[in-house]
């Protein structure tokens, strides 16, 4: 999934993980927590894939 | 029962009314390629598969490598060797093999990348000033249409020239490209065209090599990866950046590890950096740091099919190891 036609994700593998974890380990990309979230949500759609998210 | 031969020898000789003959080169493509028969059924067929074939990845056998256009040829061909007796007839000993040579006006880069066919043998086809490409085809069996693999015509390839120009000459300077056909026979007896109306010379242009390189060093599992072309001129190198960057980031990139890099390495993401005018690769954590430390990485860039098919057109990207 290719975001803002900047940085393109691997939607399998963001699917796999849950949101905190991908926010964490991708934080590098300078996005915000909530553009974050709103590439989880897509990728998660993309791979048809949930992982339960954790508070 | 006659003791003439006369008749048996030879054949009939009639020709078939718009038949051509070979004319004269304006590109060559060297490689291994073969084309079936069902390649070339028909010329937007073969079309499609000889640029495809230019296309294919380096170290592919079928990989086919155009030259530069022909803006002179010279027949070098060597004349028959003759003798005679005394008083006998003049009798031909041995048939000149052809071999011409090709001028070509290259940049330094062009040049360089010719030297790796500097005294190789290997296929070649010849396409000629009247969309016509020409190979070799072998013999069918009797009574059987010929659907034999066409390919190249094997012929010896030297690479010499590009020195400086005398100011006066313009042959001086350019680059002299020699083939010389392994085959007499084969050039003669098995030369086979196709024609191809729709083909350019323009159609067939070689691929540029692309480096990756590292242009800041890593943090953990983030790489940063620059694309240039290397250039023979000081603070030359292109860098791609611009050009394709985002186009880059936005396909499928790979990575191995182990001993023969047989282990795949997540890619989490790629990312464009317009700072540094690269490329930011992100490692899956995990596995990155269950490496050993000093461990490689091969990440390997999209194809050129893949390039081309993403309109990113006419490079070859080469992969780079990494070390974590």
């Amino acid at each position: 999934m290719v975001f803002e036609g900047k940085i393109n994700f691997n939607s399998e593998w963001v699917a796999s993980q849950t949101l905190e974890e991908f926010q964490e380990h991708e934080k590098h990309h300078g996005l915000s927590k909530d553009q974050l979230k709103e590439v989880h949500n897509a990728c998660k759609k993309e791979a048809g894939k949930k992982k339960p998210e954790t508070k | 029962m006659s003791t003439n031969l006369c008749s048996v020898q030879g054949g009939n000789t009639g020709g078939v009314l718009c038949d051509t003959k070979r004319k004269r080169p304006k590109k060559i493509l060297a490689g291994g390629k073969e084309f079936t028969s069902s390649e070339y059924a028909d010329s937007a067929t073969l079309m499609a598969a000889i640029i495809a074939a230019c296309k294919l990845p380096t170290g592919n056998a079928s990989k086919l490598f155009p030259f530069p256009e022909i803006f002179e040829v010279a027949v070098t061909t060597p004349q028959s060797t003759t003798g005679n007796l005394a008083h006998g007839p003049v009798r031909r000993l041995v048939k000149g093999k052809p071999a011409y040579t090709y001028s070509v006006e290259i940049g330094q880069l062009e040049y360089q990348k010719l030297l790796a066919f500097d005294g190789k043998t290997l296929p070649v086809f010849t396409f000629d000033d009247t969309t016509n490409m020409w190979g070799y085809r072998g013999i069918a069996d009797n009574n059987t249409p010929n659907t034999n693999v066409w390919k190249g015509e094997m012929a010896y390839i030297t690479i010499e020239g590009n020195g400086f120009e005398d100011g006066t000459n313009a042959a001086t300077g350019v680059c002299i490209i020699s083939i010389s056909y392994l085959s007499v026979d084969d050039f003669e007896k098995r030369g086979t065209y196709a024609s191809l109306p729709d083909l350019s010379a323009g159609d067939l242009v070689g691929l540029k090599d692309v480096m990756l390189s590292e242009p800041a060093a890593h943090s953990t599992n983030v790489y940063k990866i620059k694309a240039t072309i290397p250039m023979p001129k000081l603070g030359g190198d292109l860098n791609i950046y611009d050009e394709f960057g985002a186009g880059l980031a936005a396909l499928t990139w790979t990575a191995f590890t182990g001993a023969t890099y047989s282990t795949s390495l997540t890619i989490t993401s790629i990312a464009v950096d317009a700072t540094l005018k690269c490329l930011t690769v992100t490692f899956d954590s995990t596995a990155y740091t269950a490496l050993s430390g000093g461990a490689t990485i091969k990440l390997v860039p999209p194809t050129a099919a893949v390039l081309d098919a993403a309109d990113i057109t006419g490079i070859e990207i080469g992969y780079i190891i990494l070390t974590k």
